[in-house]
């Protein structure tokens, strides 16, 4: 039987502000013509503003919803709020049998699973097949061109740019890098794309901004030449810098590979907003391996969905790593469960332990940028500068890159006291996702999209 | 400033370059050795991404100042996190007209806010000062220290209760407003000195603190008061101060302006007339007498009225009723129904409603609202019916102001007119007693549901629901439940006594 959600899961659920608030509102059984669950599924009959009522529908397994209503929003506000009764008034649900249109429901989800599965099957024996071998390769060839063209137009770019020095280049008006980009992304080569994003932010990021266009430059032309001579580098490399470049795995090939079982720990969760994209960026750590995870989701603005498991869940799953050095990009192989072992308190890194890590894969991936980390820490000021460093047990300190609120919350939370917090090491700052109050987990970062 | 060469390379470009630039740092120097400079510009970036890498992969830890300024250990338990969960959603804007009431409820039970919630409780306190006296007993030993060391956020300690963060020369080198509380908290003290540092400093302060200041004496004056008061307060240039002076004195009768005057009513009104026929007649000054001036009379009347009624005006609205009691030996209603002289009954209504306004005595003050609702004709230029009534109710206790507030419903129709009832219900603060509550949720959902009072709003619902007693919370959600279709506003209470029904569970239930 699954667990009834808490309000924190239904809330991270939520798709914005506005659907939340709804949902609570429709958390009061008065508002429902009929409520009923039982160990796997809930529903209920919502009185719109329609003639009929809504149907709506729950899987607590797995969370998804079911709603006859016209929202757009996935879950609607009547799952939330027919989640937000269960887990406030479960008394409330208090019809047992389920409704012929619940078992249709269920009947026609477990036909879909199956069916995907099998799809999947399909796919990941058929990636190996050799029937499609030969289109494929001929897709992969058509698009390697263009690719290919899009990276020699891209160093040209960028040794006229090294030419001309970018003093001159006026780098910080956007007219210098629109048409580049546009460029990268017609020729199929999202990543360098995003990497020229990140290079045009540093060229506009004040302070400092030379130092950082040089290292952002400088990796893209150490990726392009990588690039260049992949033919001659070993394969993990070789699919590590085939898609920081931009090529794409289809999932099913990730989820052939092997997989990884442990109990994971969500160290934090960041749902941001870009170019009409909800994106979710999961920080999963395996208790076991002690390995690093991240788990990204992107969906339409317009029908948003975020991942919805809250900062200081443990789940027991199996995660596929995305091939390449040092993966931590991964997806789930199924869905994970909520761990049900007695909870025990992260483990924490020793900045230098940390600082040596990163260095330690940077040496074989240069292109990563930041290293996730659980430590145990305070607020601080460095010795001469008077920075605002974070301070690990041991003493040592590294830079601490947080906005005001941000570093007003965590001196809410830790009064200036050690602290277990989940961190990003960017190479130059720790920026905080997470820190843990007690049995909460505080997060740092924005966790709905709209809010 | 020395530069990196590589950094100088970067900017000016390697068409215009000098010799390659060195490693830069020795640990670096066989890579860089590599660099094939024929090539400048792919050897100037990959100089630029081995540098880059290098820097980042030899990070190391900095040296920190030892921790100090550590938050001491709290001493009162944080709420149920049932409690917190309610705190958090209206901090982020969710019917926040409920925050009061939980940081009532908290404080009652000695408990504190949250760790995690005092930042946006602290923003919210320093820029609506009305809540900082309501928070300062929740923040707990976090946060005091939080707010002392977080810039922007001290002074909201300073509008808790004990004002011990006011130091003694906030008088001399304080802000506008750390004077005024710096007066309000000396008054309470020693009012005798306080009244002293006053009127030393008054020659030398601007005309809008001298009002603020006035402001605060006139809140309570006290015998001390009466010389700057009569003296300077009274002749000022300021119009705004002359007025709160005429307030302050109102109160103390043993000045020599009130004896003034009250000399000067009871010359200018008698009785006259025989049984039915008796009414008070007033004779106004034939003249206006220079040394009228010192006592913060003008002239010049406003356009339209009459200068003999404005300095008799003037004169009537500097006594209080209670003096127009013993001076015709009545009781309230007695004395309002005799102002019935056809030429002047205006002019003495004019002087009473501007007396009341003033300063409003707690034991007339409900007769003579009960009365003026029923007026049947409000005076031209008076003070605004809803805003007399309102102060009236300031000074009476909850069963008095209801029992003005029922004369209000009940007299529809008479100036009060027919929002009268609903603007004084939803403006008022005391707390609404059992039956006045039945009476105003029938009102407002008759209003909502029936007859749509086009000034009554969902707005107006937010604050019907902080006024209903929570004891009928259970009672008026079945009600509203029963009903079969219901307006926005109306929606709008049920949900609003809803959330503030689970603030007070989520403390009452709570482990």
């Amino acid at each position: 039987m699954a667990s009834l959600p808490t309000p924190d899961q239904i809330t991270a659920l939520a798709p914005d502000a506005a659907s939340l608030k709804a949902g609570r509102d429709l958390g009061a059984p008065r508002k429902w013509a009929l409520l009923g669950g039982d160990g796997e599924t809930l529903w209920g009959l919502a009185q719109g503003s329609g003639k009929e009522p809504y149907q709506t529908r729950v899987a607590l397994g797995d969370m998804a919803t079911k709603c006859s209503c016209p929202s757009r929003k996935f879950p609607c506000k009547h799952a939330l709020g027919l989640m937000f009764i269960a887990a406030s008034q479960p008394d409330a649900l208090a019809e047992k049998a389920r409704p012929a249109w619940v078992e249709e429901w269920l009947a026609g989800r477990a036909e879909r699973q199956e069916k995907a599965k099998e799809r999947a099957e399909q796919k990941a024996a058929g990636a190996a097949a050799p029937v499609d071998e030969a289109a494929r390769a001929k897709r992969q060839e058509k698009r390697g061109a263009r690719v290919d063209e899009g990276v020699a137009l891209l160093g040209q770019w960028l040794a006229d740019l090294a030419r001309r020095g970018f003093a001159d280049a006026g780098l910080e008006n956007h007219a210098a890098w629109d048409d580049i980009s546009r460029r990268m992304v017609d020729a199929q080569a999202t990543g360098l794309a995003r990497r020229l994003r990140y290079a045009a932010e540093a060229a506009r990021s004040g302070e400092g901004r030379e130092a950082r266009l040089m290292a952002e430059l400088g990796r893209l032309h150490l990726l392009l030449s990588a690039y260049a001579r992949r033919e001659s580098l070993a394969p993990e490399l070789r699919t590590e810098i085939e898609q920081q470049v931009g090529w794409t795995l289809p999932q099913e090939q990730v989820l052939a590979g092997e997989g990884l079982r442990d109990e994971w720990r969500v160290a934090a969760r960041t749902v941001s907003e870009d170019d009409r994209l909800v994106l979710t960026e999961t920080w999963l750590r395996g208790g076991a391996s002690g390995r690093w995870a991240q788990i990204l989701r992107a969906s339409p603005a317009v029908q948003p969905a975020v991942d919805t498991w809250p900062p200081g869940k443990r789940l027991v799953g199996e995660l596929a790593f995305y091939p390449g050095v040092e993966p931590v990009r991964a997806l789930w192989k199924s869905e994970p469960q909520a761990a049900s072992s007695p909870d025990t308190a992260v483990e924490c890194e020793a900045f230098s332990a940390l600082l040596d890590r990163h260095a330690a894969v940077l040496a074989s991936n240069p292109w990563r940028s930041r290293a996730p980390a659980f430590v145990r820490a305070r607020l601080g000021c460095a010795a001469r500068s008077g920075a605002a460093v974070l301070v690990d047990e041991a003493g040592a300190a590294l830079p601490l890159r947080a906005a005001q609120e941000k570093h007003e919350l965590l001196a809410a939370v830790t009064g200036g006291h050690l602290a277990t917090l989940c961190v990003l090491w960017t190479g130059e700052a720790l920026e905080p996702l997470t820190v843990v109050d007690g049995a909460a987990w505080v997060p740092l970062t924005s966790q709905t999209f709209g809010r | 400033m020395n530069r990196d060469p590589l950094h100088v390379l970067a900017l000016l470009g390697t068409a215009r370059m000098g010799p390659p630039p060195p490693a830069p740092h020795p640990a670096l120097a066989e890579a860089w050795a590599r660099l094939d400079w024929s090539a400048p510009e792919r050897a100037a970036l990959a100089a630029m991404a081995l540098a880059t890498a290098a820097r980042q992969a030899g990070a190391l830890a900095l040296a920190a100042e030892p921790a100090e300024d550590l938050a001491p250990e709290e001493t009162l338990p944080a709420c149920a996190p049932a409690a917190a969960q309610v705190l958090r959603r209206m901090l982020a804007g969710e019917r926040d007209e409920f925050l009061p009431e939980w940081l009532e409820l908290a404080a009652a039970r000695s408990q504190r806010v949250a760790h995690r919630d005092l930042p946006a409780l602290l923003r919210r306190a320093a820029s609506e000062p009305a809540l900082r006296a309501a928070i300062s007993p929740v923040l707990g030993a976090r946060g005091v220290w939080l707010a002392r060391r977080t810039p922007g956020w001290g002074e909201v300690l300073e509008g808790g209760g004990s004002g011990a963060e006011l130091t003694a020369d906030a008088w001399e080198t304080g802000s506008p407003a750390e004077r005024v509380a710096w007066l309000r908290r000396e008054r309470a003290r020693d009012a005798a000195s306080a009244a002293v540092v006053l009127a030393k400093a008054w020659k030398e302060l601007a005309g809008e603190e001298r009002e603020r200041l006035l402001a605060v004496v006139a809140e309570a004056p006290t015998e001390h008061d009466v010389a700057l008061l009569e003296g300077e307060a009274l002749r000022d240039r300021r119009r705004e101060v002359r007025a709160l002076a005429r307030a302050a004195l109102l109160r103390r009768p043993e000045s020599a302006f009130a004896a003034r005057a009250r000399a000067r009513m009871e010359a200018m009104v008698g009785l006259e007339g025989l049984l039915l026929g008796r009414r008070l007649v007033l004779r106004p000054p034939e003249t206006f007498d220079p040394a009228w001036k010192s006592d913060g009379i003008e002239e010049k009347p406003p356009a339209g009225v009459g200068p003999r009624a404005h300095w008799a005006r003037q004169w009537l609205g500097a006594v209080p009723l209670s003096a127009w009691l013993r001076r015709f030996e009545v009781g309230v209603e007695k004395l309002l129904a005799l102002n019935r002289d056809e030429e002047w009954r205006e002019v003495i209504l004019l002087g009473w409603l501007d007396a009341a306004l003033a300063a409003p005595e707690r034991e007339h003050a409900e007769l003579f609202a009960l009365h003026v609702i029923k007026l049947e004709k409000w005076p031209k230029g008076a003070p605004a019916p809803l805003e007399l009534v309102l102060r009236l109710l300031e000074v009476l206790d909850a069963e008095a102001a209801a029992r003005v507030l029922a004369a209000a419903d009940a007299g529809a129709g008479k100036p009060a007119e027919n929002g009268f009832y609903f603007e004084l219900l939803f403006r008022s603060r005391f707390e609404l007693p059992a039956r006045e509550a039945q009476l105003a949720l029938e009102r407002c959902l008759e209003a909502w549901q029936t007859r749509p009072y086009p000034q009554l709003q969902s707005n107006h619902a937010r604050l019907l629901a902080r006024r209903l007693p929570l004891a009928a919370a259970d009672e008026t959600l079945r009600r509203l439940a029963a009903l079969p279709e219901l307006s926005g506003p109306a929606e709008e209470l049920l949900r609003a006594i809803e959330f503030r029904h689970k603030l007070h569970l989520a403390f009452t239930s709570s482990p």
